[in-house]
């Protein structure tokens, strides 16, 4: 039984007998429950903060409808698992027939930044996709008792971004001892350049990041210093880039120019989305009160002025009634955000008129599905569907699967894309950069 | 140049225990013994309440001596980057100080070495550490030279343990008993094999 605050009793009051209702949505497959308020106002604490008075509706998705077919919507990169970093991945989503196998021929490597960014492109009208591909040099040190020593600074791996012509299937290196990348409307390309060409077993992948005027322009160096970046994405003239230090405690900083950057997200707070035009930030932060919630904050990153907020701590869970935690990543279309939430599902909320107002969640819970994982949902560009990422049980380790869900929001369809073969890393391809 | 500086009155109470425990036993003398040890760090399912352990024998012979303290690691149930616990495996210890100073850890410190985490994501700048000051202190107006209590346990990714009695001992062990009294990244480190983490 989930345990209820004072204030969630009297919600549950109010709604006695409608805890909750199964409804098959549209002759879809979804269970959608319906009863309680999932998100209670609170009171601003200083003038521009806008109060959150949201009632919203959860949804239990407890049943996925199979589909051959990837939505035409999205493209989908998987890795297998298991493969020590030596099979490259495919590329799903295509108008091929056959997933197209990425990676330059016969060359060990994994089509996946080892260094945690998701980031692959589709430019060009989708004509072309810039992805990451790490080329294995040699097997990773698993410092076990009698295992083969590996001296510090042995080259391990080495970080290139390739580019694949989708119309003709060239495939070609673009940059190598380069990782993560962001590229513009305009063709302003970003990305994390390394000091040396190689990571090197134990030594800190040092890089700065350079912009150039499209593909092939003359690079430009924003950081004079090196350190340990991730490129996430571009948000009007700046560029949002993470920062890691010791520890891996992390920030996010806005680069306008040569070495002309701004904090925009601290150590304690984590950057989920970008608004459509690229002034507004959602971020989850753990520092909101004195108690320590989480909170969902909308700021404004040039001023660092908070446009409006959510406590998080008063957002359960439809299945459970428990309390939420948000996920890693969110997507912000229009004046529509959808964040991640553990165990697996998503809030849905409106920013319009810089307010944020919760408007359901969503919690997957269907026969098979491993919970707990963060499905990272991406939405579409007109806000229609959401996709997420989940990983599939079945209580047999060679039998586990990775899966593509397309969530569609009006009618509560859910259908479930189950990668071939084995489970994956899968990745979706999207270009966050704002404007597009 | 590295300091060995350990807190001062507190270092005096350490010897003092350390000496009753010896006499009571508890831990085997170390005269003339060749130690080989290592950590263990058990998640215990949990990111506030797992167990580090230094394990130890003498002259590579049984028993496996054991002495453990409540730790942490991560912020989430799982391995991921800059949010999960340690990965799985085998570690070597790449550097030890006493007086780290970091931009984010500060004081006792051991560099662990980087591994994969099962999503084939690096995990790196990985230490076991505290929250203290350089010196070894704790500082009354910056929280992250402050332990103030269980939150504290929680990490991006290294393991964490309380300040005080707990560090003190545990560095005391790794400086006795097959841990090693060199500081910094130089000669000897890395030390193979010197933490293994498991569920």
């Amino acid at each position: 039984m989930p345990k209820f605050t004072s204030r969630r009793s009297v919600a549950v009051a109010a709604c006695v007998g409608v805890v909750v209702i199964g409804t098959v949505v549209g002759g879809a497959y979804a269970l959608v429950g319906v009863g309680n308020n999932y998100a209670v106002g609170e009171q601003p604490k200083a003038g521009k903060q806008t109060v959150v008075t949201a009632e919203a509706t959860g949804t239990v998705v407890s049943r996925v409808q199979n589909t051959a077919f990837l939505d035409p919507e999205i493209k989908v990169i998987t890795v297998p698992l298991g493969v020590k970093f030596k099979v490259p991945g495919q590329l799903y989503g295509t108008r091929a027939k056959q997933p197209i196998q990425l990676g330059p021929p016969g060359v060990e490597g994994m089509t996946q930044d080892c260094f945690g960014s998701r980031m692959a492109i589709t430019f060009d009208d989708g004509k072309k996709l810039l992805y990451p591909f790490l080329q294995h040099l040699r097997d990773f040190p698993d410092e076990a008792p009698g295992s083969e020593h590996v001296p510090n600074g042995t080259p391990i791996d080495t970080s290139t971004i390739r580019l694949l012509d989708l119309t003709t299937g060239e495939d070609s290196l673009l940059l190598s001892g380069a990782r993560s990348m962001a590229l513009r409307a305009d063709g302003k390309f970003a990305y994390a350049k390394g000091v040396e060409e190689n990571y090197r077993y134990n030594f800190p992948y040092l890089q700065r990041i350079m912009v150039q005027d499209g593909l092939s322009g003359s690079p430009e160096c924003w950081t004079t210093d090196s350190g340990i970046y991730s490129v996430l994405q571009w948000a009007k003239g700046a560029l949002f880039v993470e920062r890691q230090y010791e520890g891996e405690a992390t920030e996010v900083v806005a680069l306008t120019g040569p070495d002309q950057m701004k904090l925009i997200v601290g150590q304690d707070e984590r950057l989920l989305a970008v608004s459509p035009d690229g002034s507004q930030i959602a971020v989850a932060s753990g520092i909101c009160d004195p108690s320590g919630e989480t909170c969902l904050r909308i700021v404004r990153w040039e001023t660092g002025a908070e446009v409006c907020r959510l406590r998080m701590d008063q957002v359960l869970d439809p299945a459970s009634g428990e309390k939420v935690q948000l996920g890693r990543r969110g997507s912000w279309e229009g004046s529509t955000l959808i964040v991640g939430l553990t165990p697996t599902g998503a809030a849905l909320l409106s920013t319009e008129a810089d307010k944020l107002e919760l408007k359901d969640v969503i919690a997957l819970r269907y026969p098979k599905l491993r919970l707990g994982t963060d499905p990272e949902p991406l939405l579409n560009a007109d806000a229609t569907k959401i996709f997420l990422v989940t990983d599939e049980a079945t209580g047999q380790a060679e039998l586990e699967r990775t899966a593509v869900i397309t969530y569609d929001l009006a009618s509560g369809e859910c259908a479930r894309w189950i990668v071939p073969d084995r489970a994956a890393i899968t990745n979706l391809v999207f270009d966050p950069s704002r404007p597009r | 140049m590295f300091s060995t500086r350990t807190a001062g009155a507190g270092r005096y109470f350490l010897i003092a225990l350390f000496v009753c425990g010896i006499s009571l036993g508890l831990v085997p003398s170390k005269a003339h013994a060749a130690y080989i040890g290592w950590f263990d760090y058990g998640r215990n399912g949990t990111n506030t309440n797992g167990t580090l352990s230094w394990q130890f024998t003498l002259n590579d012979n049984p028993p496996v001596h054991t002495v453990s303290w409540r730790a942490g690691s991560g912020k989430e149930l799982n391995d991921h980057l800059n949010v999960g616990w340690l990965p799985s495996g085998w570690y070597s210890v790449r550097g030890h100080w006493n007086d780290y100073y970091g931009t984010k850890i500060w004081g006792r410190v051991w560099y662990l070495s980087d591994k994969y985490n099962e999503h084939s994501v690096k995990r790196t700048a990985l230490f076991i550490h505290t929250e203290e000051t350089r010196a070894n202190g704790q500082s009354a107006t910056y929280e992250p030279q402050r332990w103030d209590g269980v939150s504290d346990y929680l990490s991006e990714g290294c393991v964490k343990i309380a300040y005080g009695s707990d560090l003190d001992n545990m560095h005391l062990y790794w400086n006795n008993y097959g841990g090693g009294t060199e500081h910094g990244n130089g000669s000897p480190y890395p030390l193979a094999s010197k933490l293994y983490v498991h569920n």
